[in-house]
């Protein structure tokens, strides 16, 4: 079993230390996923105190999986259903992650390269991005992104691969990566 | 030696790959300096993809689960999120407008006794009736 779920199961039975230390593992990375479905700074943060509120007050099924993978896909699925529902998300493809825009998120994406990365996700389109960030983001393996999605495993990995090779083009004409 | 190609090397980096596929790209990466530089760097290339973080401020912790609550609320990513039937909407949509119609009827029956504007006087609406059995009226200087 993940040694993370120890973690996890003290700080949600209120250990603030626990809690703390949860915190800074994953709320970078949960940030990155909601931030790059939603396009909204805003929607993200939310997303990512409410995937913490669901796995605290949830119950525990998944403890076979890693706890990255589970609080992952708890806020892929919340930021997805944002995403549809609220006035506040961004189109992404409009969504300017480099900083040059009005309303710039360089405050809170710090690296330049990844500000870059994160704008060649976003003009991915939907299909494509919501693999790429199960695969990468909430460390899920094909199946079981085929299973969640409900598509078959050949799509899923099609997509994954198309996400990648166009997110690198991308980020080589603009000399990001080697 | 002919080099392995660079969407054969993606495929192989993000285990795409059949698994006969892997064994021969395998073998050759063993032997080829070349291509196992190329693979490198395609890994990493897979890996900046996955390495976006993003500094959001986060409140509080949420509030500390009890015994029974892990137990009784099954999580987001394993249940159906409830959405309501159209009956249903419509029940709360009909609820609403006999909500607003009683508010209304209420407030405009609090408000028997009510000064109008009928220039150039003022008339008091539904007060009691004068000795002679007419409405009293009274003008804008109050005689």
């Amino acid at each position: 079993m993940d040694p993370e779920w120890d973690l996890f199961e003290s700080a949600r039975k209120g250990d603030n230390k626990s809690w703390q230390a949860l915190l800074e593992k994953y709320r970078k990375r949960l940030g990155a996923l909601a931030l790059m479905i939603t396009g909204s700074a805003d929607v993200a943060a939310d997303v990512v105190q409410e995937t913490f509120s669901r796995a605290f007050s949830g119950k525990l099924r998944d403890r076979g999986g890693t706890l990255s993978g589970f609080l992952g896909t708890i806020a892929f699925r919340l930021a997805v259903k944002e995403k549809n529902r609220s006035s506040r998300v961004a189109p992404l493809d409009r969504t300017d992650f480099t900083g040059t825009g009005p309303d710039p998120l360089d405050q809170i994406i710090k690296r330049e390269q990844d500000r870059h990365v994160a704008q060649a996700i976003g003009w991915l389109d939907d299909d494509h991005r919501e693999v790429l960030m199960l695969r990468c983001y909430a460390d899920r393996s094909y199946k079981e992104i085929a299973q969640l999605l409900g598509l078959p495993l050949g799509t899923v990995k099609s997509r994954m691969f198309y996400a990648v090779k166009s997110c690198r083009e991308i980020l080589r004409k603009k000399g990001v990566l080697d | 030696m002919r080099h392995l190609d660079e969407d054969i090397l993606l495929k192989y980096s993000l285990d795409l790959c059949e698994e006969s596929e892997a064994e021969e790209i395998s073998i050759h990466l063993a032997d080829c300096d070349v291509c196992r530089d190329r693979l490198k760097r395609v890994g990493s290339d897979v890996a900046a993809l996955g390495a976006v973080e993003v500094d959001l401020v986060v409140g509080g912790r949420p509030r500390p689960a009890t015994s029974s609550e892990g137990e009784s609320r099954p999580m987001l990513a394993h249940r159906e999120v409830h959405q309501p039937r159209l009956v249903e909407r419509l029940v709360r949509i009909a609820a609403v407008f006999i909500l607003g119609a009683a508010v209304g009827w209420g407030s405009a029956s609090l408000s028997k006794d009510e000064s109008v504007c009928v220039s150039p006087s003022y008339a008091t609406i539904a007060p009691d009736l004068g000795d002679d059995g007419y409405y009293a009226v009274s003008d804008a200087t109050g005689n």
